[in-house]
């Protein structure tokens, strides 16, 4: 008997405090709204400007790049007379951060839409690998690269 | 001694139960009723009218934002054409874990787990001030961020207040 009147007890409790909890609830409104917006997250882009720098017209061209890939500069298409390409350069006059034709470049610039101009340097070859009959290269990188492709791995400096 | 025996007395306590339990019962209902949403009632009684909004006044749903450049704002409305008074929270989900978002120019929060919560954003209170509220929200990516899409979502969570 007093089992029976115990779980009615407890029901009955559970009951008041259910609808003591509700009654705080009730008759509130509450209401979740949405509005959507899409973001289009990119890195920044940035432009390499490649001057022929040997004294005729500035027909530059260019390159774009995006920050955070890796690319490498375009071949250099411009002549300067006899004069050899020997890389390019920051600086119209050399004094500037030089880069290798072709080289790999990364985080040139931070700056969106930012153009880096790039300066042929022109003059006598340099370097000769010694493999193939006295043919000549701007860079050491190049004369390497030409006796290494002839299993050699020497070069030397002609000037 | 007969007080202790009525309270042991089943029956009694029972009685007192079922007693309680209408008692509140009715005063939930009451306070139900006293907000059922009918914006044209002509019956005299308090009836309340619920009516929240939030739209974007900023044109373009679409915000282009370049990693390490200048954030981007992004404005919403948030309106109560209400009968009660109000508060809302807004919460932004889905954002990209390094976009940073901020409220009215307010500290920039990193997302977690891709969400950001501003708790107690606004509140409208009945006959007092402006039914609408113009709130900024400011998106920025850090230079390091990874480049994507992302469709967030921009929720406000409105409460009754009273």
């Amino acid at each position: 008997m007093y089992k029976k009147n115990a779980k009615w007890l407890v029901f009955g409790i559970l009951t008041v405090i259910i609808l003591a909890m509700m009654s705080g609830s009730l008759g509130k409104y509450t209401e979740n709204l949405n509005t959507n917006v899409t973001l289009n997250i990119r890195k920044p882009a940035y432009t390499v400007r490649f001057h022929p720098n040997n004294g005729g017209t500035d027909n530059y061209t260019e390159q774009s790049f995006v920050y955070g890939t890796a690319q490498n500069l375009d071949a250099n298409t411009f002549t300067n007379g006899t004069d050899s390409f020997l890389s390019w350069n920051t600086s119209a006059d050399g004094s500037g951060t030089s880069y290798d034709d072709e080289e790999e470049v990364n985080n040139l610039s931070q700056a969106d839409g930012a153009i880096i101009d790039l300066y042929a340097q022109w003059g006598e070859e340099l370097y000769e690998a010694q493999v193939d009959g006295g043919q000549k290269y701007a860079t050491v990188a190049q004369a390497m690269a030409a006796a290494t492709a002839n299993s050699r791995t020497a070069y030397s400096q002609v000037a | 001694m007969i007080i202790k025996k009525i309270i042991k007395n089943s029956d009694f306590a029972l009685f007192l139960l079922v007693c309680l339990s209408i008692i509140t019962l009715t005063h939930s209902l009451a306070a139900s009723a006293k907000f059922q949403s009918t914006s044209n009632s002509t019956t005299g009684a308090k009836v309340a009218k619920w009516s929240v909004s939030i739209e974007p006044v900023t044109a373009s749903n679409v915000l282009n934002i370049v990693t390490g450049s200048t954030a981007q704002d992004y404005i919403v409305k948030v309106k109560s054409l209400s009968e009660v008074s109000s508060a809302y929270s807004l919460i932004v989900s889905n954002v990209p874990n390094d976009v940073t978002v901020s409220l009215d120019d307010g500290t920039a929060q990193t997302p977690v787990n891709n969400t950001v919560t501003f708790s107690n954003a606004g509140s409208f209170s009945v006959g007092g001030g402006s039914n609408e509220r113009q709130h900024k929200l400011t998106f920025n990516a850090p230079l390091s961020a990874s480049a994507t899409n992302a469709v967030v979502n921009i929720q406000a969570n409105f409460t009754q207040k009273d």
